[in-house]
Protein backbone atom coordinates (compact mmCIF):
# COMPACT_ATOMS: atom_id res chain seq x y z
CA UNK A 1 0.00 0.00 0.00
CA UNK A 2 2.78 2.61 1.45
CA UNK A 3 4.21 2.13 -2.58
CA UNK A 4 0.97 2.59 -4.16
CA UNK A 5 0.49 6.11 -2.40
CA UNK A 6 4.02 6.66 -2.86
CA UNK A 7 2.93 6.14 -6.93
CA UNK A 8 0.57 8.53 -6.98
CA UNK A 9 2.68 11.11 -5.41
CA UNK A 10 5.48 10.34 -8.35
CA UNK A 11 2.85 10.15 -10.77
CA UNK A 12 1.15 13.69 -9.80
CA UNK A 13 4.83 15.63 -9.47
CA UNK A 14 5.39 14.79 -13.03
CA UNK A 15 2.39 16.44 -14.40
CA UNK A 16 2.89 19.21 -12.43
CA UNK A 17 5.82 19.49 -13.22
CA UNK A 18 5.27 18.86 -16.74
CA UNK A 19 3.42 22.53 -16.82
CA UNK A 20 5.80 24.20 -14.75
CA UNK A 21 8.66 23.03 -16.78
CA UNK A 22 6.13 24.33 -19.96
CA UNK A 23 8.70 26.79 -21.05
CA UNK A 24 10.71 23.76 -22.58
CA UNK A 25 7.45 22.04 -23.68
CA UNK A 26 6.63 25.27 -25.59
CA UNK A 27 10.63 25.18 -27.04
CA UNK A 28 10.34 21.40 -28.30
CA UNK A 29 6.93 22.15 -29.78
CA UNK A 30 7.93 24.78 -31.73
CA UNK A 31 11.35 23.10 -33.09
CA UNK A 32 8.70 19.84 -34.12
CA UNK A 33 6.59 22.22 -36.25
CA UNK A 34 9.73 23.41 -37.78
CA UNK A 35 11.39 20.30 -38.51
CA UNK A 36 7.68 19.21 -40.25
CA UNK A 37 8.18 22.34 -42.53
CA UNK A 38 11.80 22.52 -42.92
CA UNK A 39 13.23 22.92 -46.62
CA UNK A 40 9.73 23.20 -47.88
CA UNK A 41 8.91 27.06 -49.39
CA UNK A 42 5.64 27.65 -47.91
CA UNK A 43 6.56 26.17 -44.60
CA UNK A 44 3.76 26.66 -42.20
CA UNK A 45 1.19 28.20 -44.63
CA UNK A 46 1.12 24.06 -45.74
CA UNK A 47 -1.32 24.32 -43.00
CA UNK A 48 -3.54 26.72 -44.27
CA UNK A 49 -3.49 25.17 -47.68
CA UNK A 50 -5.20 22.05 -46.51
CA UNK A 51 -7.15 23.64 -44.18
CA UNK A 52 -8.81 25.50 -47.56
CA UNK A 53 -8.86 22.45 -49.58
CA UNK A 54 -10.93 20.62 -47.06
CA UNK A 55 -13.40 23.39 -46.20
CA UNK A 56 -13.22 24.49 -49.98
CA UNK A 57 -14.62 21.04 -51.15
CA UNK A 58 -16.67 20.30 -48.15
CA UNK A 59 -18.45 23.70 -49.05
CA UNK A 60 -18.71 23.28 -52.42
CA UNK A 61 -20.12 19.53 -52.76
CA UNK A 62 -22.37 19.27 -49.51
CA UNK A 63 -23.56 22.94 -49.70
CA UNK A 64 -24.90 21.83 -52.76
CA UNK A 65 -26.43 18.77 -51.58
CA UNK A 66 -28.01 20.09 -48.55
CA UNK A 67 -29.44 22.80 -50.32
CA UNK A 68 -27.56 25.54 -48.26
CA UNK A 69 -26.42 29.35 -48.81
CA UNK A 70 -22.76 29.46 -48.92
CA UNK A 71 -22.41 32.08 -47.20
CA UNK A 72 -23.17 30.87 -43.70
CA UNK A 73 -22.22 27.29 -44.48
CA UNK A 74 -18.58 28.08 -45.29
CA UNK A 75 -18.08 30.02 -42.09
CA UNK A 76 -20.10 26.85 -40.41
CA UNK A 77 -17.79 24.47 -41.82
CA UNK A 78 -14.82 26.47 -41.06
CA UNK A 79 -15.12 26.61 -37.70
CA UNK A 80 -16.29 22.96 -37.20
CA UNK A 81 -13.44 22.04 -39.16
CA UNK A 82 -10.89 23.23 -36.89
CA UNK A 83 -12.26 22.32 -33.97
CA UNK A 84 -12.38 19.00 -35.19
CA UNK A 85 -9.21 18.29 -36.97
CA UNK A 86 -7.85 19.38 -33.18
CA UNK A 87 -9.57 17.27 -31.35
CA UNK A 88 -8.91 14.27 -33.75
CA UNK A 89 -5.54 14.94 -34.32
CA UNK A 90 -4.81 14.82 -30.46
CA UNK A 91 -7.02 11.99 -30.13
CA UNK A 92 -5.72 9.43 -32.69
CA UNK A 93 -2.43 10.42 -32.23
CA UNK A 94 -1.84 10.97 -28.68
CA UNK A 95 -1.17 6.76 -27.61
CA UNK A 96 2.31 7.20 -29.41
CA UNK A 97 2.75 10.64 -28.01
CA UNK A 98 5.13 9.01 -25.32
CA UNK A 99 7.38 6.29 -27.28
CA UNK A 100 7.68 9.68 -29.41
CA UNK A 101 9.60 10.85 -27.15
CA UNK A 102 10.93 7.96 -25.31
CA UNK A 103 14.53 9.37 -26.28
CA UNK A 104 14.08 12.67 -24.21
CA UNK A 105 12.10 10.94 -21.38
CA UNK A 106 14.84 8.67 -20.68
CA UNK A 107 17.96 10.95 -21.72
CA UNK A 108 17.17 14.57 -19.86
CA UNK A 109 15.98 14.94 -16.31
CA UNK A 110 12.55 16.31 -16.89
CA UNK A 111 9.08 15.21 -16.11
CA UNK A 112 7.57 12.60 -19.03
CA UNK A 113 4.18 14.54 -18.99
CA UNK A 114 5.83 17.20 -21.13
CA UNK A 115 5.99 14.94 -24.07
CA UNK A 116 1.96 14.97 -23.77
CA UNK A 117 2.04 18.89 -23.51
CA UNK A 118 4.19 19.02 -25.98
CA UNK A 119 2.60 17.48 -28.57
CA UNK A 120 -0.34 18.99 -27.76
CA UNK A 121 1.27 22.70 -28.08
CA UNK A 122 2.23 21.62 -31.86
CA UNK A 123 -1.51 20.74 -32.33
CA UNK A 124 -2.83 24.14 -30.69
CA UNK A 125 -0.29 25.98 -33.05
CA UNK A 126 -1.85 24.46 -35.84
CA UNK A 127 -5.89 25.29 -34.49
CA UNK A 128 -4.55 28.59 -34.29
CA UNK A 129 -3.53 28.82 -37.85
CA UNK A 130 -7.04 27.35 -38.79
CA UNK A 131 -8.90 29.80 -36.21
CA UNK A 132 -7.05 32.80 -38.23
CA UNK A 133 -8.30 31.25 -41.60
CA UNK A 134 -11.76 30.82 -40.05
CA UNK A 135 -11.67 34.78 -39.19
CA UNK A 136 -10.45 35.91 -43.08
CA UNK A 137 -13.60 33.51 -43.78
CA UNK A 138 -15.71 35.47 -41.23
CA UNK A 139 -14.89 39.00 -42.42
CA UNK A 140 -15.15 38.15 -45.79
CA UNK A 141 -18.34 36.06 -45.48
CA UNK A 142 -19.55 39.56 -43.56
CA UNK A 143 -20.34 37.44 -40.23
CA UNK A 144 -21.96 40.27 -37.55
CA UNK A 145 -19.64 39.15 -34.13
CA UNK A 146 -21.42 40.21 -31.12
CA UNK A 147 -19.57 40.65 -27.93
CA UNK A 148 -20.87 36.90 -26.78
CA UNK A 149 -18.53 35.48 -29.97
CA UNK A 150 -15.60 35.93 -26.98
CA UNK A 151 -17.04 32.76 -25.20
CA UNK A 152 -15.74 30.62 -28.61
CA UNK A 153 -12.38 31.47 -26.85
CA UNK A 154 -13.56 30.08 -23.66
CA UNK A 155 -15.02 27.25 -25.42
CA UNK A 156 -11.91 27.03 -26.89
CA UNK A 157 -10.20 26.44 -23.93
CA UNK A 158 -12.60 23.90 -22.84
CA UNK A 159 -11.84 22.03 -25.69
CA UNK A 160 -8.02 21.78 -25.12
CA UNK A 161 -8.30 20.62 -21.47
CA UNK A 162 -10.90 18.07 -22.66
CA UNK A 163 -8.30 16.75 -25.04
CA UNK A 164 -5.14 17.12 -22.79
CA UNK A 165 -6.95 14.47 -20.50
CA UNK A 166 -7.84 11.84 -23.29
CA UNK A 167 -3.98 12.41 -24.56
CA UNK A 168 -2.65 11.74 -20.40
CA UNK A 169 -5.32 8.47 -20.13
CA UNK A 170 -4.36 7.76 -24.38
CA UNK A 171 -0.62 8.36 -24.13
CA UNK A 172 -0.33 6.25 -20.94
CA UNK A 173 -2.26 3.43 -22.01
CA UNK A 174 -0.60 3.04 -25.75
CA UNK A 175 2.68 2.52 -24.69
CA UNK A 176 1.91 -1.31 -23.88
CA UNK A 177 -1.38 -1.78 -25.79
CA UNK A 178 0.05 -1.43 -29.47
CA UNK A 179 -3.64 -1.69 -31.14
CA UNK A 180 -5.01 1.15 -29.33
CA UNK A 181 -3.92 3.76 -31.91
CA UNK A 182 -5.44 1.75 -34.56
CA UNK A 183 -9.18 0.96 -32.26
CA UNK A 184 -8.89 4.87 -31.83
CA UNK A 185 -8.28 5.93 -35.44
CA UNK A 186 -11.41 3.39 -36.74
CA UNK A 187 -13.25 5.15 -34.21
CA UNK A 188 -12.84 8.96 -35.79
CA UNK A 189 -13.58 7.90 -39.40
CA UNK A 190 -17.22 6.97 -37.94
CA UNK A 191 -17.36 9.62 -35.96
CA UNK A 192 -16.31 12.13 -38.41
CA UNK A 193 -19.29 11.25 -40.15
CA UNK A 194 -21.90 11.14 -36.62
CA UNK A 195 -20.61 14.40 -35.77
CA UNK A 196 -22.23 17.85 -37.06
CA UNK A 197 -19.13 19.56 -38.68
CA UNK A 198 -20.33 19.32 -42.37
CA UNK A 199 -24.09 19.05 -41.82
CA UNK A 200 -26.44 20.82 -39.18
CA UNK A 201 -28.60 19.00 -36.22
CA UNK A 202 -31.78 20.76 -37.73
CA UNK A 203 -30.86 19.02 -41.01
CA UNK A 204 -31.19 15.60 -39.62
CA UNK A 205 -34.91 15.76 -38.44
CA UNK A 206 -36.67 15.43 -34.96
CA UNK A 207 -36.36 11.37 -35.10
CA UNK A 208 -32.88 11.24 -35.21
CA UNK A 209 -31.51 14.26 -33.60
CA UNK A 210 -30.31 12.07 -30.56
CA UNK A 211 -27.55 10.94 -32.71
CA UNK A 212 -25.95 14.16 -31.94
CA UNK A 213 -27.64 14.96 -29.08
CA UNK A 214 -25.18 12.25 -27.38
CA UNK A 215 -22.01 12.95 -28.67
CA UNK A 216 -19.93 14.92 -26.92
CA UNK A 217 -17.62 15.96 -29.75
CA UNK A 218 -20.75 18.12 -31.33
CA UNK A 219 -21.37 19.81 -27.47
CA UNK A 220 -17.54 20.47 -27.63
CA UNK A 221 -17.48 22.01 -31.00
CA UNK A 222 -20.77 23.86 -30.42
CA UNK A 223 -19.71 25.92 -27.71
CA UNK A 224 -17.36 27.03 -29.54
CA UNK A 225 -19.28 27.81 -32.75
CA UNK A 226 -22.44 28.91 -31.15
CA UNK A 227 -21.24 32.10 -29.55
CA UNK A 228 -20.03 33.15 -32.84
CA UNK A 229 -22.76 31.60 -35.33
CA UNK A 230 -25.86 31.65 -33.26
CA UNK A 231 -25.57 33.49 -30.10
CA UNK A 232 -26.97 32.58 -26.90
CA UNK A 233 -28.20 29.24 -28.17
CA UNK A 234 -25.72 26.54 -26.82
CA UNK A 235 -27.07 26.55 -22.89
CA UNK A 236 -27.16 22.39 -22.75
CA UNK A 237 -23.66 21.94 -25.25
CA UNK A 238 -21.84 24.17 -22.32
CA UNK A 239 -23.30 21.89 -19.78
CA UNK A 240 -22.07 18.49 -21.70
CA UNK A 241 -19.00 20.09 -22.74
CA UNK A 242 -17.46 20.77 -19.14
CA UNK A 243 -19.29 17.95 -17.78
CA UNK A 244 -17.47 15.59 -20.36
CA UNK A 245 -14.46 17.87 -19.78
CA UNK A 246 -13.72 16.98 -15.88
CA UNK A 247 -14.38 13.54 -16.79
CA UNK A 248 -12.02 13.43 -19.39
CA UNK A 249 -9.04 15.42 -16.98
CA UNK A 250 -10.68 12.85 -13.98
CA UNK A 251 -10.03 9.85 -15.96
CA UNK A 252 -6.82 10.84 -17.95
CA UNK A 253 -5.33 11.66 -14.08
CA UNK A 254 -6.11 8.50 -13.04
CA UNK A 255 -4.97 6.41 -16.08
CA UNK A 256 -1.35 8.23 -15.57
CA UNK A 257 -0.95 7.67 -11.85
CA UNK A 258 -1.81 3.91 -12.08
CA UNK A 259 0.32 3.62 -15.59
CA UNK A 260 3.01 5.92 -14.43
CA UNK A 261 4.96 3.09 -12.68
CA UNK A 262 5.29 0.45 -15.33
CA UNK A 263 5.71 2.78 -18.22
CA UNK A 264 9.76 2.63 -18.51
CA UNK A 265 9.39 -1.67 -18.09
CA UNK A 266 7.19 -1.59 -21.17
CA UNK A 267 9.29 0.65 -23.39
CA UNK A 268 12.21 -1.22 -22.84
CA UNK B 1 20.38 14.41 5.42
CA UNK B 2 21.86 11.69 7.93
CA UNK B 3 25.65 11.77 6.83
CA UNK B 4 25.63 8.11 7.52
CA UNK B 5 22.76 7.22 5.37
CA UNK B 6 24.20 6.54 2.04
CA UNK B 7 23.29 8.70 -0.79
CA UNK B 8 21.46 5.69 -2.75
CA UNK B 9 20.53 2.80 0.17
CA UNK B 10 19.00 -0.29 -2.41
CA UNK B 11 17.38 -2.72 0.18
CA UNK B 12 16.27 -6.28 -1.20
CA UNK B 13 14.99 -4.68 -4.27
CA UNK B 14 13.60 -6.76 -7.24
CA UNK B 15 13.46 -5.32 -10.79
CA UNK B 16 11.25 -6.89 -13.49
CA UNK B 17 9.91 -6.30 -17.27
CA UNK B 18 6.98 -7.98 -18.36
CA UNK B 19 7.58 -10.90 -20.81
CA UNK B 20 5.80 -10.18 -24.19
CA UNK B 21 5.30 -13.57 -26.00
CA UNK B 22 1.77 -14.14 -27.42
CA UNK B 23 0.99 -10.15 -28.44
CA UNK B 24 -1.99 -10.48 -26.74
CA UNK B 25 -0.85 -9.09 -23.39
CA UNK B 26 -0.18 -5.58 -25.76
CA UNK B 27 -3.75 -5.74 -27.31
CA UNK B 28 -6.69 -3.49 -25.76
CA UNK B 29 -9.16 -5.29 -27.74
CA UNK B 30 -8.00 -8.71 -25.42
CA UNK B 31 -7.60 -6.71 -22.33
CA UNK B 32 -11.59 -5.23 -22.84
CA UNK B 33 -12.69 -8.81 -23.48
CA UNK B 34 -10.84 -10.21 -20.35
CA UNK B 35 -12.73 -7.39 -18.69
CA UNK B 36 -15.94 -8.01 -19.68
CA UNK B 37 -15.84 -11.54 -19.55
CA UNK B 38 -14.64 -11.42 -15.96
CA UNK B 39 -11.52 -13.43 -17.41
CA UNK B 40 -13.16 -16.34 -18.90
CA UNK B 41 -12.27 -14.49 -22.16
CA UNK B 42 -8.02 -14.01 -22.90
CA UNK B 43 -7.97 -13.69 -19.00
CA UNK B 44 -4.31 -14.51 -19.51
CA UNK B 45 -3.39 -11.14 -20.42
CA UNK B 46 -4.45 -9.76 -16.98
CA UNK B 47 -1.50 -11.39 -15.93
CA UNK B 48 1.31 -10.89 -17.58
CA UNK B 49 4.53 -13.24 -16.89
CA UNK B 50 7.42 -10.78 -15.19
CA UNK B 51 11.35 -11.33 -15.66
CA UNK B 52 13.35 -10.56 -13.03
CA UNK B 53 16.09 -8.42 -14.19
CA UNK B 54 17.58 -8.17 -10.54
CA UNK B 55 16.91 -10.07 -7.59
CA UNK B 56 17.16 -9.09 -4.08
CA UNK B 57 19.73 -6.70 -4.43
CA UNK B 58 21.14 -4.98 -1.69
CA UNK B 59 23.59 -2.06 -2.22
CA UNK B 60 24.73 1.31 -0.09
CA UNK B 61 26.45 4.01 -1.50
CA UNK B 62 28.21 6.24 0.30
CA UNK B 63 28.70 9.81 -0.94
CA UNK B 64 32.01 10.40 -2.93
CA UNK B 65 31.98 7.04 -4.29
CA UNK B 66 32.97 6.02 -7.82
CA UNK B 67 31.36 2.68 -8.43
CA UNK B 68 31.78 0.79 -11.47
CA UNK B 69 29.10 -2.21 -12.37
CA UNK B 70 30.68 -4.85 -14.15
CA UNK B 71 29.29 -8.22 -15.57
CA UNK B 72 28.35 -10.13 -18.31
CA UNK B 73 25.66 -8.93 -20.83
CA UNK B 74 22.31 -8.88 -18.78
CA UNK B 75 23.89 -9.26 -15.75
CA UNK B 76 21.30 -6.71 -14.97
CA UNK B 77 24.00 -3.74 -14.77
CA UNK B 78 21.82 -1.69 -17.31
CA UNK B 79 18.45 -2.26 -15.18
CA UNK B 80 19.93 -1.07 -11.80
CA UNK B 81 21.19 2.44 -13.40
CA UNK B 82 17.61 2.74 -14.71
CA UNK B 83 16.48 2.23 -11.26
CA UNK B 84 18.72 4.69 -10.04
CA UNK B 85 18.16 7.03 -12.87
CA UNK B 86 14.24 6.71 -11.63
CA UNK B 87 12.90 5.38 -14.27
CA UNK B 88 12.46 1.94 -13.51
CA UNK B 89 10.64 1.30 -10.32
CA UNK B 90 11.22 -1.69 -7.99
CA UNK B 91 8.38 -4.73 -7.70
CA UNK B 92 9.50 -5.27 -4.20
CA UNK B 93 12.03 -3.60 -1.69
CA UNK B 94 13.11 -0.34 -0.31
CA UNK B 95 14.95 2.18 -2.45
CA UNK B 96 16.20 5.76 -1.82
CA UNK B 97 17.94 7.85 -4.16
CA UNK B 98 18.71 11.03 -2.24
CA UNK B 99 19.68 13.92 -4.72
CA UNK B 100 19.54 15.24 -8.71
CA UNK B 101 20.14 12.04 -10.85
CA UNK B 102 21.90 12.67 -14.52
CA UNK B 103 21.76 9.76 -16.61
CA UNK B 104 24.09 9.12 -20.04
CA UNK B 105 22.11 6.74 -21.23
CA UNK B 106 22.20 7.37 -24.82
CA UNK B 107 24.26 10.74 -26.60
CA UNK B 108 21.65 11.58 -29.31
CA UNK B 109 17.90 12.75 -27.48
CA UNK B 110 17.06 16.20 -28.64
CA UNK B 111 19.24 16.76 -31.61
CA UNK B 112 18.23 17.90 -34.87
CA UNK B 113 20.20 16.71 -37.76
CA UNK B 114 19.07 19.60 -39.77
CA UNK B 115 20.45 22.42 -37.35
CA UNK B 116 24.16 23.49 -36.68
CA UNK B 117 25.48 22.72 -33.92
CA UNK B 118 25.69 25.96 -32.42
CA UNK B 119 21.58 25.46 -33.00
CA UNK B 120 21.08 22.94 -31.53
CA UNK B 121 22.58 23.85 -28.25
CA UNK B 122 20.46 26.17 -27.48
CA UNK B 123 17.31 23.60 -27.69
CA UNK B 124 19.60 21.16 -25.66
CA UNK B 125 20.22 24.43 -23.29
CA UNK B 126 16.84 24.46 -22.06
CA UNK B 127 16.31 20.75 -21.72
CA UNK B 128 19.55 20.35 -19.45
CA UNK B 129 17.76 23.62 -17.67
CA UNK B 130 21.00 25.69 -18.15
CA UNK B 131 20.23 29.07 -17.46
CA UNK B 132 19.91 32.12 -20.29
CA UNK B 133 22.75 33.35 -18.70
CA UNK B 134 25.03 30.55 -18.79
CA UNK B 135 24.38 30.09 -22.43
CA UNK B 136 27.12 31.95 -23.70
CA UNK B 137 29.32 29.97 -21.49
CA UNK B 138 27.93 26.63 -22.68
CA UNK B 139 28.56 27.25 -26.12
CA UNK B 140 32.02 28.31 -25.49
CA UNK B 141 32.76 25.71 -23.51
CA UNK B 142 31.35 23.11 -26.34
CA UNK B 143 33.06 24.79 -28.58
CA UNK B 144 36.40 24.35 -27.22
CA UNK B 145 36.31 20.87 -26.42
CA UNK B 146 34.61 19.61 -29.27
CA UNK B 147 36.84 21.56 -31.85
CA UNK B 148 35.04 21.48 -34.39
CA UNK B 149 36.17 24.90 -36.17
CA UNK B 150 33.63 26.29 -38.66
CA UNK B 151 31.91 22.75 -38.26
CA UNK B 152 29.82 24.27 -35.31
CA UNK B 153 28.46 26.33 -37.70
CA UNK B 154 27.40 23.70 -40.14
CA UNK B 155 24.32 21.32 -39.58
CA UNK B 156 25.24 18.77 -37.26
CA UNK B 157 23.96 15.70 -40.25
CA UNK B 158 27.38 16.83 -41.96
CA UNK B 159 29.86 15.93 -39.08
CA UNK B 160 31.40 12.36 -38.79
CA UNK B 161 30.76 9.84 -35.82
CA UNK B 162 33.54 11.04 -34.09
CA UNK B 163 32.17 14.43 -34.48
CA UNK B 164 29.18 13.73 -33.46
CA UNK B 165 29.48 12.02 -30.24
CA UNK B 166 32.42 14.56 -28.70
CA UNK B 167 29.71 17.20 -29.61
CA UNK B 168 27.15 15.19 -27.97
CA UNK B 169 29.32 13.98 -25.14
CA UNK B 170 29.89 17.83 -24.38
CA UNK B 171 26.86 18.79 -24.33
CA UNK B 172 25.65 16.58 -22.02
CA UNK B 173 28.46 16.84 -19.51
CA UNK B 174 28.42 20.01 -19.13
CA UNK B 175 26.57 20.43 -16.18
CA UNK B 176 26.69 17.54 -13.91
CA UNK B 177 24.45 16.99 -10.72
CA UNK B 178 25.05 15.35 -7.42
CA UNK B 179 24.81 12.00 -8.86
CA UNK B 180 26.00 10.74 -12.22
CA UNK B 181 24.69 7.43 -13.72
CA UNK B 182 26.54 6.50 -16.68
CA UNK B 183 25.54 3.47 -19.25
CA UNK B 184 29.12 2.61 -21.32
CA UNK B 185 29.27 5.38 -23.46
CA UNK B 186 32.99 6.96 -23.07
CA UNK B 187 34.15 4.01 -24.74
CA UNK B 188 32.99 4.85 -28.13
CA UNK B 189 34.61 7.67 -30.10
CA UNK B 190 38.11 7.61 -31.75
CA UNK B 191 41.65 7.16 -29.47
CA UNK B 192 41.65 11.13 -29.74
CA UNK B 193 38.32 11.23 -27.97
CA UNK B 194 39.16 8.83 -25.46
CA UNK B 195 42.19 11.10 -24.06
CA UNK B 196 40.04 14.14 -24.48
CA UNK B 197 36.53 12.38 -23.46
CA UNK B 198 38.96 10.86 -20.05
CA UNK B 199 40.37 14.17 -19.20
CA UNK B 200 36.33 15.62 -18.74
CA UNK B 201 35.15 12.57 -17.71
CA UNK B 202 37.75 12.38 -14.51
CA UNK B 203 36.95 16.80 -14.31
CA UNK B 204 33.39 16.08 -14.31
CA UNK B 205 33.18 13.05 -12.43
CA UNK B 206 34.93 14.96 -9.74
CA UNK B 207 32.23 17.72 -10.14
CA UNK B 208 29.13 15.02 -9.02
CA UNK B 209 29.70 13.72 -5.82
CA UNK B 210 28.34 10.13 -6.52
CA UNK B 211 29.37 8.40 -9.63
CA UNK B 212 28.00 4.76 -11.16
CA UNK B 213 28.99 3.56 -14.37
CA UNK B 214 28.59 0.11 -15.86
CA UNK B 215 31.72 -0.74 -18.22
CA UNK B 216 33.24 -3.69 -20.15
CA UNK B 217 36.70 -1.83 -19.86
CA UNK B 218 39.13 -2.88 -17.31
CA UNK B 219 41.43 0.10 -17.94
CA UNK B 220 38.35 2.80 -17.69
CA UNK B 221 37.08 0.57 -14.37
CA UNK B 222 40.41 0.42 -12.92
CA UNK B 223 41.28 4.39 -13.33
CA UNK B 224 37.76 5.76 -13.20
CA UNK B 225 36.38 3.84 -10.03
CA UNK B 226 37.52 3.64 -7.02
CA UNK B 227 34.83 0.52 -6.13
CA UNK B 228 33.70 -2.40 -8.25
CA UNK B 229 30.38 -4.26 -8.35
CA UNK B 230 30.52 -7.54 -9.78
CA UNK B 231 26.70 -8.84 -10.83
CA UNK B 232 25.57 -11.55 -12.31
CA UNK B 233 22.03 -13.04 -13.13
CA UNK B 234 20.87 -9.60 -11.00
CA UNK B 235 22.78 -10.37 -7.88
CA UNK B 236 26.16 -8.85 -5.73
CA UNK B 237 28.83 -11.71 -6.68
CA UNK B 238 31.60 -9.34 -5.58
CA UNK B 239 31.97 -5.61 -4.28
CA UNK B 240 35.71 -4.26 -3.20
CA UNK B 241 38.52 -2.77 -4.90
CA UNK B 242 38.37 -2.47 -8.65
CA UNK B 243 41.57 -3.86 -9.78
CA UNK B 244 40.78 -7.15 -7.39
CA UNK B 245 37.50 -7.24 -8.58
CA UNK B 246 37.87 -7.19 -12.11
CA UNK B 247 41.00 -9.78 -11.32
CA UNK B 248 38.48 -12.52 -9.90
CA UNK B 249 35.59 -11.43 -12.48
CA UNK B 250 38.81 -11.87 -15.18
CA UNK B 251 39.71 -15.58 -14.18
CA UNK B 252 36.19 -16.67 -13.33
CA UNK B 253 37.03 -17.06 -9.83
CA UNK B 254 33.45 -15.48 -9.02
CA UNK B 255 30.18 -16.16 -11.42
Amino acid sequence: MGLEHKMVRVALDDLLGGFSRFDVACSLAWSDLKARFERTLLGPLWVVVSNIMLVAGITVVFGALFNNPIREYVVYVSLGISIWTFLSTVTAESPNYLEMGRDIMFTYNLPWSLQILRRILVQIYILLIHMGVFLVVALIAGVNFTPIALLSGVGLLVCIVFAYGLALGFSSLGVRYRDLAHAIASVMVFLFLFTPVFWTVSSLGESRMSVALFNPVYHLIEIVRAPIIAPGTAGLSWIVACCSTAASLIWGVLVYASRRRDLAAWMQ
Amino acid sequence: MDAMMGIIEIENVSLQYPVRIGGRERSIMAAAAATASFGRIAGDVKTVPQIEAVRDLNLSIASGEKVGLIGRNGSGKSTVLRAIAGHLYPASGRMSVNGDVTALFSLAAGANGDRTGRDNLKLMARLLKIAAADQGAFEKDVFEFTELGEFFDLPIRTYSAGMLIRYLFAAMTYSVSEILVVDEIIGAGDSFFFTKAKARAEQIFKKSNVFVMATHSEEILVEMCDRAIHLHRGRVVDDGKPAEVWRRYATGECS
